[in-house]
């Protein structure tokens, strides 16, 4: 068992946001290219979302194709990608992302459901732990 | 489009004429003439981003026309597979027009077949009749 706390991040964001670092990995198992980025906790979004500067700079495939819904209902087809999410000794898979022109990633319940998560807003820290 | 026509070898053909001389020349004179002829030849060619661009477009074209092929080949196979016990409400992953592994976790799925054919191009598509959608509804103000 790992349980893991972390600040909220009252810096760059207001109201403070669940911030937290995420490994993204190349999904090839030889290659060995990484980068540590920010994330945002979203527990409204079904997916999760990848800078889209990373595909282009490890010029990821096009893996599959989802339908996605913005907070205007609007629909979308949109290419999605394989990469691996690594987050401590709490996530370690090869996550189906879609991109968007953002510096950070969004980690939706595709992720968060395997974890046990705790909010705490009150006194601004969450806690991540792999039940 | 055009800085792309250059790099074909074909519109190449013809660039480089041979040269046709009523002496015999001396080694510095040919020397100048090729450069001449080449000079604007190579002003092209010698601009990485130039190269590095038609590359790019070629193989983003290439992995466009790969991926159109396998999207289709799994729409064809989903008809006959929503109907088989074996692959429904599976994900399926497709390479060259077959079905080379599925499972009902894609991670899991995944994670098997670039261990197996390292990261190559492939569709992995559910075998299910119902469009798959993500919300991604988090509106989110600029901090200023």
């Amino acid at each position: 068992m790992s349980l893991h706390t972390y600040p909220y991040d009252a810096e760059n964001f207001d109201p403070p946001a669940l911030i937290l670092d995420v490994e993204v990995v190349h999904p090839d198992p030889r290659d060995k290219r990484r980068v540590t980025k920010k994330a945002k906790i979203d527990t409204g979004a079904d997916g999760s979302v990848i800078p889209v500067k990373i595909r282009d700079e490890w010029e990821l495939y096009k893996t599959g194709e989802v339908t996605t819904i913005n907070f205007q209902r609007e629909e979308r087809v949109e290419p999605t990608y394989d990469v691996r999410i690594v987050i401590n000794r709490l996530v370690n898979k090869i996550v189906e992302v879609t991109v968007a022109n953002r510096e950070d990633l969004l980690l939706g319940r595709d992720i968060l459901n395997d974890l046990k998560m705790c909010a705490n807003g009150k006194f601004q820290f969450f806690a991540l732990e792999d039940p | 489009m055009s800085d792309y026509k250059l790099l074909k070898p074909q519109e190449t053909k013809g660039f480089i004429e041979p040269i046709h001389l009523k002496s015999l020349p001396s080694q510095d004179s040919v020397y100048d003439i090729m450069k001449k002829r080449l000079t604007s030849h190579y002003s092209i060619l010698s601009q990485p981003s130039v190269i590095a661009n038609s590359l790019a477009t070629k193989s983003i074209s290439a992995s466009e026309q790969i991926f159109e092929r396998e999207k289709n080949s799994f729409a064809k196979l989903k008809e006959t597979l929503l109907h088989d016990a074996v692959y429904v409400n599976k994900f399926i992953a497709i390479m060259d027009g077959k079905i080379v592994d599925s499972d009902y976790d894609r991670s899991a799925l995944a994670e098997r077949v670039y261990t197996k054919h390292g990261y190559v191009q492939l569709f992995i598509g559910k075998v299910t009749k119902q469009k798959r959608y993500r919300e991604l509804p988090s509106p989110e103000r600029v901090k200023m």
